[in-house]
């Protein structure tokens, strides 16, 4: 039997074992609890119905001027380096003024291991059918890629068909490399991009499709560099994803955890851990090998 | 979903709650059993969670969206039971089996002991986001709804345990086919 079938028919048959008819005693201690238990109100703010005096109107509007004064205060008064965000860093002439950044990405931790540092001991995997050679920690597992990514229509992957399909960068469309007890991903890939597209183009319509925090990207763009080539690093709200762009080939490196998370404090952070195996690329001479080629472990 | 019933009981209709906690109380412990592995935790965690839906109804702003809305409640329930009580973690099998498939051999047995296992294993949040997926049948968006987590959440939990699951079970395929290797 195809082993993904067998999978599914062991997982349906795991989740289809035993009855699901709840106790009536169970019915019958909810509805007798409910007896008794009190609606929590739907609680709107009512409209006055009465007027208010001058002299009440005059001591509001005065407190609401000295409470928005304090605040005002307060905030002038901080130290403009709490809670901001880290300046974007410029990836490349093409790309326009930064816009604004999204309050839920974190900052990445000063004290980190170097990509050096981390990579120490790494083994090299060869994708032929992506054109890179890439290094990984020699206790996690390789995974190759065993079809071709092709980026998925809006929502595909929102469908159960779509989830692990040809366009799931987190499937096996994509060069995967898993931690310890399967606890971390990061995938690897290229894909050919239609010529005169830029990087930022090709990462604002890839967002929306594969992940989430798809608003003002060019502001969040930190610049990395794979193989001597430049290219830029974004964090959204569950990873954390660099792209380069080398003649018309958008290759693609994913951790799929947040930047900060503890699955990826072993490494320093997600942005580290992607740096890291940036590091490690190198670009084949000849580019991908034609599609359906054979991944060589090296 | 019956909208009246939902509004009926949202304005405090006991006899309407009811009767909507018949219709969908089944549905709701199969969701609480499979994410706690434990019938009698389940059964403590929906009738918490049935209680705390009578009590926040009138807050339920949209009666189309009862199901999902009660959803959240009963994954939340669970995973407040699982912070106070252990036993969820501790516990050995202890699910019913339907033995009426007479060609359930030992293959499968040890498919779903395997599964049962890893499944154990996996966080809470990710349990939910598979069962809900793969046993109540809703897409990823709508679990990402349910329980009130980006799309992109959702898809990277159940990523992960799949992931697990599917480990576990090539693991317990690969051993078995060298016990029958070694018996032969």
């Amino acid at each position: 039997m195809n082993d993904d079938r067998a999978f599914e028919r062991a997982t349906e048959a795991f989740l289809d074992d035993g009855p699901d008819r709840t106790q009536s005693a169970t019915i019958e201690a909810v509805l007798l609890a409910v007896r008794t238990t009190p609606q929590e109100r739907d609680l709107r703010i009512p409209w006055r119905t009465h007027p208010m005096s001058n002299p009440m109107r005059l001591i509001a509007a005065l407190m609401v001027i000295v409470v928005a004064g304090v605040a005002a205060i307060n905030l002038l008064g901080s130290s403009p380096g709490v809670g901001s965000l880290p300046s974007p860093s410029p990836t490349s002439g093409s790309l326009s003024s930064p816009s604004a950044t999204a309050s839920t990405i974190a900052p990445t931790p000063n004290a980190q291991p170097s990509p050096t540092a981390l990579t120490s001991g790494w083994t090299t995997y060869t994708s032929n059918r992506y054109g890179f050679s890439i290094g990984y920690p020699s206790n996690w597992a390789l995974r190759p890629a065993v079809s071709t990514w092709v980026a998925p229509p809006a929502n595909a992957l929102s469908s159960r068909a779509g989830l692990g399909g040809a366009g799931d960068p987190m499937g096996t469309s994509t060069e995967g490399f898993t931690g310890p007890g399967s606890s971390i991903l990061v995938s690897a890939w290229s894909v050919a991009v239609a010529p005169g597209t830029s990087a930022v183009a090709w990462i604002q319509a890839y967002c929306p499709k594969i992940t989430t925090a798809c608003t003002g990207i060019p502001g969040r763009m930190v610049a990395v560099s794979m193989d001597g080539q430049a290219g830029s690093l974004v964090r959204f709200t569950d990873d954390v994803e660099a792209f380069v762009l080398v003649n018309n080939r958008m290759y693609v490196v994913a951790e799929w955890r947040p930047d900060i998370d503890q699955t990826t404090s072993p490494y320093g952070s997600g942005t580290n851990l992607v740096e890291g195996y940036l590091s490690t690329m190198h670009l084949l001479p000849g580019g991908p090998a034609p599609s359906g080629a054979t991944p060589r472990p090296s | 979903m019956d909208r009246d019933l939902v509004e009926r009981a949202r304005s405090g209709d006991q006899a309407a709650f009811a009767d909507l906690v018949h219709q969908v109380s089944d549905t709701l412990l199969g969701i609480a059993r499979r994410i706690l592995r434990d019938p009698g935790l389940a059964e403590d965690v929906l009738q918490n969670a049935l209680v705390t839906i009578w009590r926040k109804l009138p807050h339920l702003r949209e009666p189309d969206r009862f199901e999902a809305w009660a959803y959240r409640i009963l994954v939340n329930a669970c995973y407040a039971e699982a912070a106070h009580n252990r036993r969820w973690a501790s516990t050995v099998r202890i699910l019913p089996i339907d033995r009426t498939n007479e060609a359930d051999d030992y293959q499968s047995i040890s498919d779903r002991d395997e599964l049962e296992q890893a499944f154990r294993r996996l966080p809470l949040d990710q349990r939910a986001v598979f069962v809900l997926h793969h046993h109540a049948g809703l897409p990823l968006v709508a679990v990402a709804e349910a329980l009130g987590i980006p799309e992109g959440t959702a898809r990277s939990r159940l990523h992960y345990a799949t992931r697990a699951l599917r480990t576990a079970f090539e693991a317990a395929r690969a051993r078995d086919n060298l016990r029958e290797g070694r018996l032969a």
